[in-house]
């Protein structure tokens, strides 16, 4: 692994911490947070501070310096956390998520000068963050935290040049009884990298530590000496109210190259010298710190607190992890592996039932294991969507600053899990929905206060595993969809005839027309009509459905019915002419052999089928693909009922059904080139390619504005 | 005897430079080191000056900086590598 890896895991648990920090943040804002919210928050952004240290990121390691300042002040109780200071928290979370992407090279650095202004004027009390609990240390903490000089990647040094914060306040006071102590062996590795000890001492200062002993003893003559070993070790007295755990958090991205002992019994860490032999150094008593001699305190040897005071005991810095990180692109490659084996399967079973060995129980043993095996397999790729959930509390605070409207977040289902590839582009049409919900759908205030409504809105978010598909909502409860101006403003594009009778959900699905926009404003947000469309096809390109459900003056809720996976899924294979065709399953209703009576002939050319009383279109597949000798005769074929999105039901007209089986969806686009109707290929059984029927556009075309149009 | 002058980032680059210098500058009588100009200093660099000055002949610190006494303090080395202390 080199360092581009370790810095990619780095990246990817860096977006675990801004996770965690905004759920975190979000429990104060909702009042909700206790002292571990808080101890949580200001770990994860010291891990990142800690990360962008190693790698050399210095904008992002004195930004969050700046940040943990603040956090570990209102940790230590020593500033309250009002709503005003939440808030502010939070801006300075969404500025660190972008100086994250900023050191990933996706974006330039924000500028964050005006953000560390307002952090250090809270951190001092001197602005809306209120006044501080103790005025001494706050003072010390804000000299400690001044940082605009990083220049350079050693520039981090900077701080240590600085006051050493609360440190000096406390060592003014007559220590605690139950001060602990910590030992420090700084080994060779914790000076590569851009690492540097002294911070790490520079943070226990900021704790309240102090110096007790530096640990020289092990330092050679000048010759014997070399200079990338680590000699040094310290002893610091840590205040009662500090835990062992905050301290150890300190050295969470050190591993190996830190060693502690806890304790005033604790022998100090042995060093780990690389060179030959130290020659004995003189007999040196440890170099006792000014702070030692100035204030003699409890020594080492009296016992502390019996919480802290512990036996002797190293403990490594980062506890070993339960996960394994494995690159992305091997699992890939375990995925279409999977795939082949699965088609493989198919293949087998096809000779197998050739050969009348359709039903031995091996072959049964085989379909139950490469299920399995594929679920697994899949498992390996899914993620929660709460990375996708965890983003909009930032866009809604965006909103909130653009539009004026305060909107309260609710969020059911966020640990349900889905494909990898399918969070990742989801992201998009859900920012341009939750957009479109606080412009378009939620009121000013006013507008909600004379409607007898709370004055701030609700968006809810939730998702859920329904029938093998995921199925997310996103509601708001604003003013609801507008269906005359809709459809008014549909008619006057053209996209409908005047007097054309439209279901409601049918005008809904209006609003991803092109170019079609209601808002009587144009904002820089949403309004100007492009935008849904994309939004439809983007969930389509996912193999998903969207519709949409709206009561005037209750809300809108948006739902995306959305595959699991885009591997593998299930489908009817059927047979056209000399053509196999697959038909997703999670579009068809049922399939059925229509009597003579129930076919109404439109035109010379069309027929629709009688459905219980509803008309639907009849599709010849056949006639679509071009296959040879298909059947044209719907009493005489079968005909499958499909529901599409947007453009209600039809028939498909096909031969026969052959099988309903699993299958693996390869990219034609991929493999050949984009076509209308046609939703990918896959191999079957017998190892022919069968082309997968994109239905959506197959009823669309057939159900398409002029045929509306003409049949209003 | 020339003063030997830390640079003002002293990184554990600086270190190996100065370990070189101190190495080859050390005699029976103190080296003198001006430390005026650092502003940052690291953990290398501390342990360098610390061995040189118990080594034979010793140092000289003859001069410091703001930046320099605030890490000998935080680092606990305040008492060793000082002005007044220094050999």
């Amino acid at each position: 692994m080199n360092d581009d890896d370790i810095q990619q895991i780095f990246f990817v648990e860096c977006e675990e911490s801004l996770e965690a920090a905004e759920a975190g943040l979000d429990a104060c804002k909702a009042g909700t947070h206790d002292d571990e919210t808080i101890n949580a928050i200001f770990r994860a952004v010291h891990s990142i501070k800690g990360g962008a240290g190693a790698f050399g990121h210095e904008k992002l390691q004195a930004y969050t310096h700046c940040f943990e300042n603040l956090l570990g002040e209102i940790r230590e109780g020593k500033i309250e956390l009002k709503p005003h200071l939440v808030d502010l928290l939070l801006l300075a979370l969404d500025c660190l998520r972008d100086h994250v992407e900023a050191a990933r090279g996706h974006a330039d650095a924000p500028d964050d000068s005006d953000l560390i202004a307002r952090l250090e004027a809270a951190q001092t009390g001197g602005d809306e963050a209120g006044p501080p609990a103790n005025e001494a240390s706050q003072d010390e903490a804000t000299e400690g935290g001044q940082s605009d000089d990083f220049a350079d990647l050693d520039a981090l040094l900077d701080e240590l040049t600085g006051d050493t914060g609360p440190s000096s306040a406390a060592s003014s006071d007559t220590p605690p009884s139950d001060d602990w102590l910590v030992h420090i062996r700084a080994h060779a590795g914790a000076m590569g990298n851009g690492g540097e000890p002294l911070l790490w001492l520079r943070e226990l200062a900021a704790m309240g530590g102090t110096c007790e002993v530096c640990h020289t003893g092990d330092i050679p003559l000048l010759h014997d000496l070399n200079v990338n070993d680590g000699y040094l070790a310290w002893t610091f007295r840590m205040p009662g109210t500090v835990s062992r755990d905050d301290v150890a958090e300190i050295f969470d991205f050190v591993g190996d190259d830190v060693a502690l002992a806890y304790g005033a019994d604790a022998d100090i860490p042995p060093a780990q010298l690389s060179h030959k032999e130290v020659v004995a150094p003189p007999p040196t008593e440890p170099v006792p710190s000014e702070t030692s001699k100035a204030k003699p305190s409890p020594s080492p040897e009296a016992p502390s607190a019996p919480a802290e005071k512990g036996p002797e005991r190293t403990v490594p810095a980062q506890q070993g992890s339960q996960s394994v990180r494995i690159d992305l692109a091997k699992l890939d490659a375990l995925i279409d592996g999977v795939g082949e084996l699965v088609i493989a399967q198919a293949m087998l079973t096809q000779r197998l039932a050739n050969e009348d060995f359709a039903h031995i129980e091996e072959l049964a043993l085989l379909d139950g294991l490469v299920r399995d095996v594929q679920e697994h397999a899949m498992a390996f790729r899914a993620q929660p969507i709460s990375s996708v959930f965890g983003r909009v509390p930032r866009l809604l605070r965006e909103l909130a600053g653009n539009t004026g409207k305060h909107v309260k977040l609710e969020v059911l289902g966020e640990t349900t899990e889905l494909d990898k590839t399918v969070i990742e582009r989801l992201s998009e049409p859900m920012t341009h929905l939750i957009r479109n919900a606080v412009d378009h759908g939620i009121e000013p205030v006013e507008e909600r206060r004379a409607a007898g409504k709370d004055p701030e809105g609700t968006l809810t978010l939730s998702a859920e595993q329904k029938a093998g598909r995921i199925v997310i909502n996103i509601g708001d409860d604003g003013r609801g969809l507008d269906r005359d101006k809709l459809h008014a403003k549909a008619v006057s594009n053209g996209l409908v005839a005047d007097d054309a009778q439209l279901s409601d959900e049918e005008i809904y699905q209006l609003v991803f027309a092109p170019g079609l926009s209601t808002a009587k404003q144009v904002s820089n947000i949403s309004g100007r009509g492009v935008g849904m469309d994309v939004v439809k096809q983007n969930v389509k390109d996912l193999g998903g459905r969207i519709t949409i459900a709206s009561a005037p003056g209750k809300g809108t809720t948006f739902t995306l019915a959305l595959p699991l996976t885009l591997a593998i899924s299930d489908g009817m294979i059927v047979q056209v002419g000399d053509q196999s065709l697959v038909i997703p399953l999670t579009h068809v209703i049922e399939s059925l052999r229509p009597q003579e009576g129930e076919l109404k002939g439109l035109g010379t050319a069309r027929q629709m089928l009688n459905v219980r009383g509803q008309f639907v279109p009849v599709i010849s597949l056949g006639e679509m693909t071009g296959a040879l000798d298909y059947e044209t005769d719907p009493c005489a074929g079968v005909l499958v009922m499909v529901d599409s999105e947007g453009f209600g039901s039809a028939a498909l007209l096909v031969d026969a059904i052959t099988d309903q089986r699993q299958f693996v969806i390869k990219s034609l686009d991929a493999h050949y080139r984009s076509v209308d109707s046609v939703a990918g290929a896959t191999i079957l059984g017998t190892g022919q390619v069968a082309l997968i029927v994109d239905v959506d556009y197959l009823v669309q075309s057939s159900a398409s504005p002029a045929p509306l149009t003409e049949a209003a | 005897m020339q003063p030997l002058t830390l640079p003002s980032i002293c990184d554990r680059a600086a270190a190996n430079a100065i370990y070189s210098e101190l190495c080859d500058a050390l005699s029976a009588t103190p080296q003198p080191v001006d430390a005026s100009e650092v502003r940052k200093i690291g953990q290398a660099m501390l342990q360098v000056l610390v061995a040189a000055q118990r080594t034979e002949g010793g140092i000289a610190i003859t001069a410091v900086s703001d930046d320099f006494v605030a890490a000998t303090k935080l680092a606990g080395l305040d008492d060793v590598l000082s002005e007044e202390t220094a050999r």
